[in-house]
């Protein structure tokens, strides 16, 4: 057996929850572009807040970063269930573009740009 | 037919471009200037942009930095040297969802959006694969497609299916499965002056097109098919009717030797393809605000 460093791990746990969060909010951006229900995401998405919170409110090297994490996962659950209840506004949608921005700027912060081509990425580590 | 002024704008360029990149097999062949450009088509009706550079900020400016870019400038500082406002632009074409096309939406507030249907569905499902496979997504902001949701609840998005005439004389037409899957061009027939192809990233320079053998060759970044890229550029080519100065790449430094142009102290140029009837000409220094 052998153990993993808590960096790593913490690390590991973020990409996850990030890569969660961005999934579903390309799926809700799918629905409310082609006008089809956001229901099925309502599940997923609750159950990324949860994790989110969890994760963030645990000792953790990128807490900061689960914390946006969390964040964004609730906005995102907010226009889901805006649009569920009959309609997101531009509000909500921009709320949610505001998380995303902030999450992935603290994210950069200690995972590489994950849109940077491999051959550039060595240096794409960046404040946003 | 329509009476269309068009102009060329560079807003950033990369100095130290690779040649593989701009013509397939190029390998090994070193560097050189590559322009990032969008275009202006203007009418007495109409101000459309053919697509919208990026905004030096955030995701912009993390890629722009990873792809050696410099000298940016924003929308409201180019347009002014054509006297054009960002917030007159009343339409946006996106011939492609790359940030360096479709990263500076948000400068133009007023803009209807035209951008194919495939482009942006396929982009979703291809965001839904393993991360694995997510160079398929590489180049696009996903931010782009929430400012798309809020544009359609706006009634200001058009998802394009297929070819459309956006005003008379101004037509986009799928280039799909090429540069991208759902890219496009854009096709001005003027009455003065015949047919221009404003071609985004479906030719990088005029030489994808003329070679001494007389065989196209395409450019060096395909997320689709090889084959319809070589397909697509008989199309365009037919379209401008062999005439290749007809043909607008966005990427083309030669550009500012084959038609009247302007270089400003940011070094960034401004090439004056085509003027309408009492339009004045926005190149020479007298005319021109910044």
């Amino acid at each position: 057996m052998t153990a993993t460093a808590p960096g790593v791990e913490s690390e590991r746990q973020l990409r996850d929850l990030y890569g969660r969060y961005k999934a579903l909010m390309l799926a809700a951006a799918a629905a409310l572009l082609l006008d089809s229900s956001v229901d099925e995401l309502a599940g997923p998405v609750a159950e990324l807040l949860a994790d989110c919170r969890a994760a963030a409110g645990e000792a953790s090297p990128v807490r900061l970063q689960l914390a946006a994490c969390a964040e964004a996962a609730q906005e995102l659950a907010q226009l889901v269930a805006a649009t569920a209840a009959g309609g997101a506004t531009a509000a909500d949608l921009e709320r949610v573009r505001a998380a995303h921005r902030l999450l992935r700027r603290e994210v950069w912060t200690v995972l590489s740009c994950e849109y940077v081509p491999c051959c550039a990425s060595e240096d794409a580590n960046h404040d946003g | 037919m329509a009476d269309c002024s068009i102009w060329v704008v560079e807003y950033a360029r990369v100095e130290e471009f690779a040649r593989g990149l701009l013509r397939y097999g190029d390998w090994n062949t070193g560097t050189t200037i590559a322009p990032y450009c969008y275009a202006v088509v203007k009418t007495d009706d109409h101000i459309a942009v053919v697509d919208t550079g990026y905004n030096h900020a955030e995701f912009g400016k993390v890629l722009a930095e990873s792809y050696g870019v410099s000298a940016w400038q924003p929308a409201e500082v180019i347009l002014k040297r054509i006297g054009i406002d960002p917030a007159d632009v009343d339409t946006m074409i996106l011939t492609h969802n790359h940030f360096d096309h479709a990263g500076g939406v948000e400068f133009f507030p007023n803009a209807h959006v035209y951008i194919q249907a495939r482009e942006v569905s396929r982009y979703l499902w291809a965001a839904g694969l393993p991360d694995r496979l997510q160079w398929l997504t590489s180049a696009v902001d996903p931010d782009l497609m929430l400012w798309l949701v809020n544009r359609m609840k706006q009634h200001k998005l058009t998802l394009v299916d297929g070819e459309l005439e956006i005003f008379p004389g101004v037509r986009c037409v799928p280039a799909h499965d090429t540069h991208t899957s759902g890219s496009q061009y854009v096709t001005v027939e003027n009455e003065r002056d015949g047919r221009w192809l404003l071609a985004g990233d479906n030719c990088y320079v005029y030489e994808n097109f003329v070679q001494p053998d007389g065989r196209f060759t395409p450019i060096g970044l395909i997320f689709g098919s090889v084959e319809r890229c070589v397909l697509t550029m008989e199309d365009m080519w037919q379209y401008v009717g062999e005439d290749v100065t007809r043909i607008v790449p966005f990427h083309e430094q030669k550009i500012w030797d084959k038609f009247p142009s302007r270089q400003f102290d940011d070094t960034l140029h401004v090439a004056e393809l085509s003027l309408a009837a009492g339009e004045p000409s926005r190149i020479e220094p007298a005319a021109v605000a910044g």
